[in-house]
């Protein structure tokens, strides 16, 4: 199994995942530059947290347009998998690999706190196929902008056809997101992107360990 | 030939900033505000004399970068005299 993980200025969870793919599939993942047009045949591309490009503009708008996106939409093309988180997330909704934005959180403060996310049922996927429906688990977010937003009929869609990975608790919504989304997959499965981060959760030091049960998942159903 | 860009999020989008910004404003007296709207400009001068291809040319900027139309509503003022 081999995974890259792409670096953007202002990507600053680029470390943590590394960290945390090296402990769960004992692999290293290589280091991609936004600047690089090519990448190699890999089983998953991370996109990780950040401020890439400063936030200039809209959150990972200006990252979307970066020469790397080409070869991530090829990389999607072959079937691989992909996983961005945070500002990651935001930067595959700007490049339309992901459907739906990501607006300021509704009480316009950046949130920094655990949350419990309740696993969907949904369509076959490398990142949810380990996760028992219904199940929570516990992790950070620390964004400004994670509202998800989408009309009511994209809404419908990613509801019916099973897109949605996680929620938060319908009690706990942080930020103001339609139907409580946390992160969402593509049409084929293969492409998530969440705000929490499942890398801030692995340690015995960091407050909570349950993203173990994320990337458990994850690495068992790409290691085969 | 400048181009000028105003772009504002969408109507049926919750805008808690504008909210706050007339709330604030109500509070200081100004309780005529039907609506507030809090958006962004952008100023763009661009090598171009044709005014109908400055506006295409600010258009064609606006779907690739500039607006996310999923959010986001734009309209774009082209300047002749500056």
């Amino acid at each position: 199994m081999r995974t890259g993980i792409i670096v953007f200025p202002g990507s600053n969870c680029d470390r943590d995942i590394e960290v945390a793919i090296k402990k769960f599939s004992n692999k290293n993942p290589i280091r991609l530059w936004h600047k690089d047009t090519e990448i190699p045949n890999l089983d998953l591309v991370v996109i990780p947290g950040g401020f890439s490009f400063g936030d200039y503009l809209r959150c990972g708008a200006i990252a979307a347009k970066s020469p790397i996106i080409n070869a991530i939409k090829n990389h999607y093309s072959r079937g691989s998998a992909i996983l961005g988180v945070c500002n990651g997330f935001q930067i595959l909704l700007e490049t339309d690999l992901l459907s739906g934005s990501l607006i300021n959180n509704q009480n316009l403060k950046f949130l920094c706190k655990n949350v419990s996310l309740i696993t969907q049922s949904t369509i076959e996927s490398p990142f949810t196929r380990g996760l028992r429906s219904g199940s929570i688990i516990n992790v950070p977010i620390a964004h400004n902008e994670g509202n998800y937003y989408a009309n009511d009929q994209l809404l419908k869609k990613l509801e019916d056809k099973g897109q949605i990975a996680f929620k938060y608790l319908d009690s706990e919504n942080p930020n103001g997101s339609k139907n409580n989304i946390a992160g969402i997959l593509s049409e084929n499965g293969k492409v998530l992107g969440m705000m929490p981060h499942p890398e801030r959760a692995i340690n015995t030091y960091h407050s909570s360990q349950d993203g173990k049960f994320f990337f458990k998942s994850l690495f068992n159903h790409l290691l085969g | 030939m400048k181009v000028l860009i105003n772009i504002f999020p969408k109507k049926e989008i919750l805008d808690p900033e504008a909210k706050a910004i007339k709330k604030s404003l109500n509070n200081l007296g100004f309780n005529k505000i039907n609506d507030l709207e809090k958006g962004k400009q952008i100023l763009i001068s661009i090598d171009e004399n044709d005014e109908k291809n400055a506006f295409k040319y600010a258009e064609e900027m606006c779907n690739k970068l500039l607006v996310n139309s999923t959010i986001e509503d734009h309209e774009i003022i082209v300047l002749k005299d500056r």
